[in-house]
């Protein structure tokens, strides 16, 4: 069978991205006969700034036929709440790292400190978007560029910066289109 | 000369060694981190990493220090087939630490110059390449 279009847009902060993610599931969607859009949201609104972030985000969606999923971290469980005839929008997956990064953090360890534990997340979040494409579900994923500067001096920054840069090359490679957002310019690399 | 630039982590070395190996290139010399002042004896030079190499310069003027570089890249590229790989770092946020704020503008030159010499330039985006000259 055929796998469904997967669609990888990054980007700098407040280059467009969002808005063009979200046209672009609209345009995927819109040859499926019966379709049902699904965010699915990464943000923990852990201020009042992101709280606010969150509320804008939301409103831009407002009066679309947008479900919203919260899935913070362990992504497969998106596979309990979609089904055939959904197309999913995700952002971003930045976000996303920075949750798994730091996920059992207050249980005292967090999950970039435990051998072998990012590589798990990454190997089953890979084989979530496989079966979600292999279901027919087309994908929209949504990252932000941040590897156009000087690498942190931070271990755990760097570490971070180097599981990003994995990431996208797994997500370029794997998708049908790629494209980079640059202040409304956009830039399909693929 | 052939440059390939490209952010962190894109698959820059990765990139270069499958493009290398598909011309059916042999004799290459691969130096990371070091500007050799010394004719390395293959077909095919690869200089990547030369950001660490201006990190530990940074007390020089960042002109000179350029001009230094380009000068003995050209010694290179005169006798050798060059490829060239440097890391973009010049469009994310000012950074907090003067010295990584001093690399970004010294980095930011030398490639300015690096980029005029060059007749080949491509640009790597996680594992894909374009050309940009």
């Amino acid at each position: 069978m055929v796998s469904s279009e997967l669609v990888f847009i990054t980007g700098g902060v407040r280059s467009g991205k969002s808005a063009y993610a979200e046209k672009c599931l609209e345009g995927l969607a819109s040859t499926m006969p019966k379709k049902h859009l699904v965010y699915v949201a990464t943000g923990v609104a852990f201020d009042e700034e992101m709280k606010q972030r969150i509320a804008r985000h939301q409103n831009d969606r407002a009066g679309q036929q947008w479900k919203t999923i919260e899935q913070s971290t362990d992504f497969p469980k998106v596979l309990t709440k979609v089904k055939v005839g959904d197309a999913i929008l995700w952002d971003c997956v930045t976000t996303w790292l920075t949750n798994e990064f730091y996920d059992g953090y207050e249980k005292g360890v967090s999950c970039f400190q435990k051998e072998g534990c990012l590589e798990r997340k990454f190997i089953a979040m890979q084989n979530t978007i496989r079966t979600l494409r292999k279901r027919s579900i087309p994908l929209v994923v949504v990252s932000n560029e941040v590897l156009d500067e000087p690498l942190s001096t931070s271990y755990e920054v760097s570490l971070y910066q180097q599981w990003l840069g994995r990431i996208h090359q797994w997500f370029v490679a794997e998708a049908t289109t790629a494209i980079e957002m640059e202040y409304g310019q956009m830039h399909q690399w693929k | 000369m052939h440059v390939f630039i490209g952010g962190a982590y894109n698959g820059k070395r990765q990139y270069v060694r499958s493009w290398l190996e598909e011309q059916g290139k042999q004799d290459i010399a691969w130096l990371e981190g070091e500007l050799p002042m010394v004719m390395p004896e293959a077909a095919t030079i690869v200089v990547a990493g030369l950001e660490h190499v201006l990190a530990d310069k940074l007390e020089m003027d960042e002109d000179t220090l350029a001009a230094e570089f380009i000068e003995q890249l050209k010694v290179l590229d005169a006798s050798r087939e060059l490829i060239v790989i440097v890391t973009e770092m010049g469009r994310g946020i000012v950074p907090i630490e003067a010295n990584a704020r001093k690399l970004r503008d010294v980095c930011g030159r030398f490639y300015q110059q690096l980029f005029k010499i060059s007749p080949q330039i491509t640009r790597i985006w996680y594992g894909i390449a374009e050309p940009i000259k």
